[in-house]
């Protein structure tokens, strides 16, 4: 990478920030809804198992594996999909076309800003849960297995991005996209873990998790830091990660190349 | 009414997907509850029955809310921003009246059927006959419970007048709204006390489903009523204190 090209990131990463900063009060509403919905589902299953045990979870597993999930969630969480239609459709994509980096690149440079904004935002709010549940948030199973899941978060957030570009650009072609997006955030919620381990859910529907790309959204990387998982199930879950990344990847790029053609904007 | 009623099925594409996934929403809402029940039978004492009709509940305050005025509040931030609510103050009407039901929103129809269908579901598995006085409760309760919602939503609207550009106050709400989907018994004890309280969320579901799955005493219907009445209170003058300090920005 050039050095040119790096300023250019960097200068996004920049205006990402500011725009944040701008709005400060809407980044804060994200912030604290994502965690509402998680003390939400925390706070039934905790009712629910009570003293005992599901399936492997204790309180403090659950108390461990939601609040680890919320913070995952803030990076690897795909912001700019619900605004990526309007661009698309208000024909507002070509300020992005004009500039000197692919407008893949801008949008993806600019997620990870808002995902550093996220992370920032979370901080305090992790604190008050790890105090609220003191003495039920559990350690990492091994230190090799928190690298791991730093890698597996870092692949789940670049998957992300490629899946939200599938899903946004779906734009091109149809007019309204909420119903779409609606579904796939749906799904997301349900397949990913976030409102319930997968290991709660009916036996058909764990298994077919398993080879989705929604688990390696949040669940994964918990599993790892847990240690529910033993080595030959982590290195089939990273295999399975990688290859939905190359296969996103290479649909994403292909959905771009045929959607920009059919891409007229307003004063064109 | 009958101008939105002509406009929608004009729309008639968006009607259908709109339609589409406002009941993959609520169905979906159905799952996470079956979800809980597959690992239990209950949840802080409410059986499945009960906790579907706590759910039916919801929905029906929520279809009611938005059919009336979910348009107008998720517009309202950003007409707030841009300054274009100096129209309607010049307008000779209650602003609050206006600002809350300028357009319905008529999809929402099914999504009050769908509640009712759930509530028929939820209280045959209550197995518990259905008294004439739990009926009235209910009805009682439920009004007062979408007086709460309203009431809520709207007290969080008049935070946009300080905080320009929150267009995403209305998904805050939705998440907050999502607590009155489940017994406020579940949480623990300084959860269900806010629930009672300050956020009346539980006075809001968990009194109209309790009243007509285990019959509930009348102070609670009071109880439910003042609550009510009280946070309506609340809405309306902090609402009109913002609108005398409020300064367009296109003036």
């Amino acid at each position: 990478m050039s050095m040119t090209r790096l300023r250019i990131y960097l200068r996004i990463v920049k205006m990402h920030l500011m725009y944040d900063s701008v709005y400060r009060g809407r980044m804060f509403v994200y912030a604290l809804m994502s965690f509402l919905y998680t003390v939400i589902f925390l706070a039934i299953w905790l009712s629910v198992v009570g003293g005992g045990e599901l399936e492997g979870f204790t309180q403090s597993t659950f108390v461990t594996y939601f609040i680890g999930v919320f913070l995952i969630s803030k990076m690897v969480f795909a912001y700019g999909l619900v605004e990526l239609g309007g661009t698309i459709r208000r024909g507002e994509l070509s300020k992005f076309l004009v500039k000197p980096v692919a407008f893949m690149r801008q949008y993806a440079v600019g997620e990870h800003a808002t995902h550093v904004t996220q992370v920032l935002l979370a901080i305090p709010v992790i604190l008050i849960a790890v105090a609220l549940y003191w003495g039920k948030f559990q350690g990492p199973s091994s230190i090799a297995g928190l690298g791991m899941m730093a890698i597996a978060v870092l692949c789940a957030s670049l998957l992300m991005q490629s899946i939200a570009h599938i899903v946004g650009m779906i734009a091109f072609w149809l007019e309204d996209t909420k119903g779409v997006i609606a579904m796939y955030f749906a799904t997301d919620m349900f397949l990913s873990g976030h409102v319930a381990p997968l290991a709660l859910l009916p036996d058909w529907l764990e298994r077919l998790s398993l080879y989705l790309p929604f688990r390696y959204f949040a669940s994964f990387p918990m599993e790892i830091y847990l240690g529910q998982v033993n080595t030959d199930e982590i290195v089939l879950g990273f295999g399975i990660l990688f290859g939905w990344l190359v296969i996103m990847h290479l649909l994403s790029r292909l959905v771009w190349a045929r959607g920009i053609r059919r891409y007229t904007a307003v004063g064109m | 009414m009958k101008y939105t009623f002509a406009r929608e099925v004009e729309f008639r594409g968006d009607f259908l997907s709109y339609t589409f996934v406002n009941l993959l929403w609520a169905g979906f809402s159905v799952f996470i509850m079956g979800l809980f029940y597959t690992q239990t039978d209950n949840i802080a004492g409410w059986g499945l029955g009960e906790a579907f009709t706590l759910l039916a509940t919801w929905h029906v305050v929520n279809a009611v809310l938005t059919f009336f005025v979910r348009r107008n509040f998720s517009k309202l931030p950003d007409e707030i921003k841009d300054g274009d609510l100096d129209v309607i103050v010049t307008k000779p009407v209650n602003m609050q009246f206006f600002v809350s039901l300028k357009h319905i929103d008529l999809p929402k129809i099914f999504n009050l059927l769908f509640a009712i269908a759930l509530l028929v579901f939820g209280m045959s598995r209550v197995g518990v006959g259905v008294t004439l006085s739990g009926v009235l409760a209910y009805i009682i309760l439920v009004i007062a419970g979408i007086v709460i919602g309203y009431s809520l939503w709207f007290g969080v609207l008049t935070l946009s007048f300080k905080y320009l550009g929150m267009s995403n106050l209305e998904m805050l709400f939705d998440s907050v709204f999502r607590f009155a989907r489940f017994p406020a018994d579940a949480f623990t004890f300084v959860g269900k006390a806010l629930l009672f309280t300050a956020i009346p969320l539980g006075v809001m579901t968990q009194l109209p489903a309790e009243a007509l799955s285990r019959g509930l005493t009348w102070p609670w219907v009071v109880y439910g009523v003042g609550i009510a009445a009280l946070f309506f209170w609340i809405a309306t003058s902090l609402w009109n204190r913002q609108v005398r300090k409020y300064a367009s920005a296109s003036s």
